[in-house]
Order: C-alpha cells, then sequence, then structure tokens
C-alpha cells in the first residue's frame, strides 16, 4: 500500500473470463515508531474497499488495522471456482 | 439480735488491737515544751516524732513496648540523579513513610521523571518529562522490631499522565513514491503499573538513616497512542522488556516520635 495516496487500485486478471476486477482500497497512512531502537514502520487504516463484478461475488474489510501482526485484513468472495 | 451485738463488738476490738500495735510498732515519741508569748501567756507545745519500722527502696525498671504509631520519616532517592546525570533518563523523587509497630510502614512516593533518548543507528529520539506517584506499603521482616536497622519487603502501585515527543528522519515510498514522517508531538499517556521490591535501612546518625532498594516493576495498562508507544515512562522506567528494574538509594530522616514509648517505667518493690 502506498504511503501517502489515499487510495489504491488492484486489477486482477483471470485467464479463464475476458473481463477483470478492480479493487479500490481507500485508507489512511501514518508512521509507526514502536521504539526508538526498532526504527519506524508505515501503517495503515482501512476506511472503504469496493470491487467489480467480472468474478468477485462481494469484498468486506474483515480488519481495518493493517500493521506488522499480520492480521487478515479483507476478505474477498468469488462466484466460481479457482483451477 | 445478740450475734449481730456481739459480731460488731468483736470487729471493734479486732480494730483498736490492731491501732495499739500500730502506735507502739511505729514508736512515736513525744516531746512537750512551754513557751511565753509576747503577752506574758504561757502556751505548751507538744511535738510527736514517728519512726516508720523500716525504709524498702523502690526500683525502676526500663520494660520494652511496642506502640502503635511510631511516627513518619522524610525520605530522598540519591539514585535518580545520578541516574539522571550519566545516563538518557533518571527520576527526582521523595517519600513519606508512616511507622506502624515498627513493623508496617505506608508508604506514599512522589517524583518527577525525564528522558531525552535519541538512537544512534535509527536517529529517533524520545522526549518526556513528567511527574509520577506510587502508594503503597513496607513490611519489615526482622524478627527484632525495636532495633534500629530494617529488612523490608513491599508493594506499590505507580501511576503517571505524561506527554512525550517521537522525533526521526522521513521514510520514503520506494513503490509509489512520496514519504511520511514520524515525528508527533505532545502524544498524551497514561500508565498504571506495580512494584515489588527488596530493601534494607540502617541508622547513620541520630535521626538519620540510609537505605536501598532493588524494585521489579510490570505495567498495569499503558496506553498507547497510534502514531508511538511510550519508550520511558515517568517513574516506571524503559518499556523494552516486560519487566522493568528498578533501585532507589535514600537518605531518611526518622522522626520517630514513638522511639522514647518504646521504654515502659515499671516500679518494683
Amino acid at each position: 500500500m502506498s504511503f501517502s495516496n489515499e487510495a489504491d487500485t488492484l486489477i486482477f486478471n483471470y485467464s479463464s473470463i475476458s473481463r477483470n476486477d478492480t479493487i479500490i482500497v481507500k485508507h489512511k497512512s501514518f508512521t509507526f515508531v514502536d521504539l526508538p531502537e526498532c526504527g519506524s514502520y508505515q501503517f495503515h487504516e482501512l476506511n472503504n474497499v469496493t470491487s467489480t463484478d467480472a468474478a468477485i461475488n462481494h469484498i468486506e474489510i474483515y480488519n481495518p488495522k493493517v500493521n506488522y501482526n499480520g492480521n487478515e485484513n479483507i476478505k474477498i468472495y468469488f462466484n466460481g471456482i479457482a483451477e | 439480735m445478740v450475734m449481730r451485738i456481739s459480731k460488731y463488738i468483736l470487729t471493734a476490738l479486732q480494730n483498736s488491737i490492731l491501732f495499739l500495735l500500730l502506735f507502739f510498732l511505729a514508736q512515736p515519741s513525744r516531746a512537750q515544751e512551754i513557751i511565753t508569748d509576747e503577752n506574758n501567756d504561757t502556751i505548751s507545745i507538744t511535738t510527736d516524732t514517728i519512726t516508720l519500722p523500716q525504709y524498702v527502696p523502690v526500683t525502676l525498671v526500663e520494660e520494652p513496648t511496642n506502640k502503635f504509631f511510631q511516627g513518619f520519616s522524610l525520605s530522598a532517592d540519591l539514585f535518580g540523579p545520578v541516574q539522571t546525570m550519566t545516563t538518557d533518563y533518571g527520576t527526582l523523587e521523595a517519600a513519606l513513610t508512616v511507622n506502624l509497630k515498627n513493623t508496617y510502614f505506608p508508604v506514599f512516593e512522589a517524583g518527577y521523571g525525564q528522558c531525552d533518548h535519541t538512537d544512534e543507528n535509527t536517529s529517533i529520539s524520545y522526549k518526556t518529562k513528567a511527574p509520577f506517584f506510587r502508594a503503597g506499603i513496607n513490611v519489615n521482616m526482622l524478627k527484632n522490631k525495636l532495633q534500629e536497622n530494617r529488612l523490608f519487603l513491599g508493594v506499590r502501585y505507580g501511576f503517571s499522565s505524561f506527554n512525550y515527543d517521537v522525533e526521526g528522519p522521513d521514510i520514503h515510498d520506494d513503490i509509489w513514491g512520496g514519504s511520511s514522517s514520524p515525528n508527533h508531538n505532545d502524544i498524551s499517556s497514561t500508565c498504571h503499573w506495580g512494584e515489588i521490591l527488596l530493601g534494607v535501612q540502617v541508622k547513620i546518625w541520630k535521626y538519620f538513616h540510609m537505605g536501598w532498594s532493588v524494585r521489579m516493576k510490570r505495567t498495569l495498562s499503558v496506553g498507547e497512542s497510534e502514531y508511538s508507544k511510550p519508550y520511558y515512562i515517568p517513574g516506571y522506567g524503559t518499556t523494552i522488556n516486560s519487566t522493568s528494574w528498578g533501585a532507589s538509594y535514600n537518605l531518611i530522616f526518622d522522626l520517630n516520635f514513638g522511639k522514647k514509648k518504646n521504654i515502659k517505667v515499671i516500679p518494683t518493690i
């Protein structure tokens, strides 16, 4: 995710269908300092997520905090089965 | 009726005999003197002198006792100022202690902690200055509670509400471009923590004592900002590890009002 843009766009290309899916993630970004010895990290907080419906059924924010804890942040539900 | 009258007579006789015995045992001596006053009237003066049969001296014995309220003491920590001068952080603190039976010592501690730390590798700095407070109790573990030296085990609850500044170099987005700054001032935080301590205290001169303590501290709750977490908490120390260790070296002015009361004077024959 970008440090300074308010939204990031991801485009999914599928080999089996002609249309693409576009996901737009709106977020706030900020620098987090854990300890002076550890340096600084770029964290994000998700505000909104939208997608087109070529293969995606729906999309949702599961955990808005994007940090170094390795959380699952976005869930994408597809119409078909990946092969 | 006859019985009651005879009882009265018997009691009167007993009292009379006791009086006569005391009278003769006391060996009174009587002197009589006749003088003439200014009007040439004759006055007779009688002087009685009673000599007691024996003089028994009374001895006063001092017996140690342990009163409930033994006064209070004021103390100042000398370790904190030395730590402030030699490291990036430290405290100035003082304590008021109440002495109960030379065994239980409720303590209230207040101080001012400060930190100005910059890491050499990351160039990130952390600054804070704020007061802190602790309350708790020490328990004297020595068997002889009346002696001047003490060995303590104690617990504390600590609290500090403080603001801190974090500054450092910008970090750059190598993929999308742009940069972000970690600089934030006046980040507000509140911390609660607990301590257990072991310490000793010895008398050095009159009301002055010295002592040291070693403290193990753990945070109960720390208010974290979305931009940073506190590196140093006034009164607690650094948050590098989950447990913080501290020490104090105290100069203590002991107003032990109960000291004289600890000796009870008992008259014995």
